[in-house]
């Protein structure tokens, strides 16, 4: 199975994007580096959990440390797009091994506020101040000489981003690969008329800009893949191509919605990363917790 | 015992198939007294829902025939799914009971989710701890109790009539034997149970508590004998020496991913099927202990 790919830069100010995938979340981790100065960013690291066992492990995240050793490179940012339900970050753990601040959306506040209370944390600071910089619409900031650009893309997520480095968008859980579709839209904060709308913003992006998708599910079993092109997305996107409207999007969406079970990972993750990749504080016998919260969730398919 | 008087118990079996496991009714032939066994409370862990559709399949069973439930029993606290006995026990009656080795379970797993001083550790949540030997009625029925651990330490066998209800020891013929690498488990203890077990009279009904299918077997089932265990279990039938099990058996277990609900079920079932006490917001929580398993 590939797990890793190379897009090369295509041209000055544009990126050079190692993708790395994770099988068991189906998840595609990325180091965006620019070629001219070696200095890069981590884009929503996976640190790796079963949650069988409750083991955590650094695998993925060291994989990626490993690239950056070997190709020289000096990690300026790390970067979530939105507080993942199916992953724990490793920010907080690269973070701590580069010294590189981390970053995500403003509105990840509304999303600490939402499960603050599912999780029920009365002392938590819902403020967002896990993280070094909570990025606005339209922001910018730079990765050595490469210009990067926040455009908000709530649906999936009430808090979920897209980074546009040079020609390329970091797009998460709003297109998949043309072949798969759309994110879901219905955790709670979701909505499938915003998804809609944010779409619509990634593909008024320039024809040819890269898009980089947060995961791939292998239809039909072929190879894990992870990058596209507006365009594509515009002409094959199995949710989008030909003459759907919001309406119609949104109505395919919450339909198919429905028949889906819960992520299986959504109640662990959230608690981590709505903390910035924090685990939980200790109990009073030095181990830290999950809490699983019971009949919280309403509405999902049965798993 | 002589298997010729051994009286024949109805048995009732119920599957539950995203855990793979076989809860019962035990009938008594001569009355509408019954028990029943390793109950399931449904459970989506990805949403964090319970329901209870398996144990009302129970129910409405208990009520269409007129049944009077003597029994919620369990054969061990299980690692794979949730008890339904509180819930089952409300709607139709009847005493918990478990092995007695469940204090040990819960000790060890009272520290492992840091439970309150709340939770006992004396197995007083169930209404009778059996011991090796003991015996209870279901009606005109006799009961007794095997100690049978390995897979951990707190596994019974019941045997009822007839029949034996064996847990977690062996499975099909075709498929073997339980795990025992749980906290508690031991593969040589394990080995010694089932010796005990096959030691019942060849006739004697087995009735397991999960089934998994086997490598070209297309259909579940839940019952076996203790002849056709001796005789082709593919981990134990006889010839094969405690040291080639234990060696088998911990090699095996070695490539086992633990269950996808252990942490979930072990919290609730050493707690005899009832949730940790909600927080002060009302809402109930489990725990997922990290890095120690």
């Amino acid at each position: 199975m590939k797990t890793f790919d190379l897009s090369r830069s295509t041209g000055a100010g544009n990126p050079d994007v190692a993708g790395f995938f994770d099988p068991r979340t189906f998840s595609v981790q990325y180091v965006v580096s620019d070629p001219a100065t070696g200095k890069c960013a981590i884009i929503d690291p996976v640190h790796d959990f079963d949650e069988k066992s409750g083991a955590t492990a650094t695998h993925h995240a060291d994989e990626l440390l490993a690239y950056v050793a070997e190709k020289g490179l000096e990690v300026e940012w790390v970067l979530d797009t939105h507080p993942h339900a199916d992953h724990f970050s490793a920010a907080r753990y690269l973070k701590e091994r580069t010294c590189a601040p981390t970053a995500i959306g403003e509105k990840v506040v509304e999303v600490q506020k939402l499960w603050k209370k599912i999780y029920h944390w009365p002392d938590f600071p819902a403020d967002g101040s896990q993280w070094d910089r909570l990025f606005a619409e339209g922001d910018t900031f730079r990765i050595g000489e490469l210009e990067a650009r926040v455009m908000f893309s709530p649906g999936h997520t009430l808090a979920s981003i897209t980074y546009v480095i040079g020609d390329a968008a970091f797009v998460h859980d709003t297109l998949f690969q043309p072949d798969f579709g759309t994110a879901r839209a219905d955790f709670p904060g979701g909505d499938a008329h915003q998804l809609w709308r944010s779409i619509q913003s990634i593909l008024a992006l320039p024809d040819e800009t890269r898009l980089f998708t947060g995961h791939d599910y292998m239809p039909g079993g072929r190879e894990p893949a992870w990058e596209s092109t507006v365009r594509e997305q515009r002409e094959t996107n199995k949710h989008l191509a030909g003459s759907v409207t919001e309406d119609d999007y949104a109505v395919m969406r919450e339909e198919r919605d429905s028949e889906l079970p819960m992520p299986k990972l959504i109640l662990h993750s959230l608690q981590i990363n709505t903390r910035g990749g924090h685990l939980p504080e200790p109990e009073a016998n030095g181990r830290r917790y999950l809490k699983i919260p019971l009949d919280a969730l309403e509405g999902a398919a049965w798993e | 015992m002589s298997q010729t008087n051994a009286p024949r118990p109805i048995v009732t079996h119920f599957f539950d198939e995203p855990t793979n496991t076989f809860s019962y009714v035990v009938q008594d032939p001569n009355s509408k007294s019954c028990a029943i066994l390793d109950s399931v409370l449904d459970f989506d862990y990805a949403a964090g829902r319970t329901d209870v559709r398996s144990a009302d399949e129970i129910i409405a069973f208990v009520r269409d025939n007129g049944l009077e439930v003597e029994w919620i029993l369990e054969t061990h606290v299980h690692a794979d799914h949730l008890s339904a006995a509180p819930y089952l026990h409300e709607a139709l009656g009847g005493k918990t009971g478990i092995g007695a080795k469940i204090t040990v379970v819960q000790d060890v797993f009272g520290k492992a989710f840091n439970a309150g001083t709340e939770f006992a550790r004396d197995g007083s949540q169930f209404d009778r701890l059996f011991e090796e030997g003991d015996t209870f009625t279901i009606g005109s029925l006799e009961g007794r109790v095997l100690h049978t651990p390995g897979h951990t330490p707190a596994c019974l066998t019941y045997v009822i009539g007839d029949a034996a209800f064996v847990g977690d020891t062996l499975f099909m013929p075709d498929y073997g034997t339980a795990r025992c690498d749980f906290p508690g488990g031991d593969a040589r203890t394990l080995y010694r149970s089932i010796q005990k077990v096959l030691a019942l009279p060849g006739e004697t009904r087995i009735f397991l508590c999960h089934d998994y299918k086997a490598p070209d077997r297309e259909e579940y089932q839940h019952e076996t004998s203790v002849e056709e265990q001796r005789r082709h279990n593919v981990h134990v039938h006889e010839g094969i020496s405690e040291e080639e099990f234990v060696k088998m058996r911990t090699e095996r277990d070695a490539t086992l991913d633990m269950p996808k609900l252990i942490l979930p079920s072990v919290q609730v079932n050493m707690r005899a099927g009832h949730m940790p006490p909600a927080e002060d917001n009302g809402q109930v929580y489990l725990k997922v202990p990290i890095n120690k398993f």
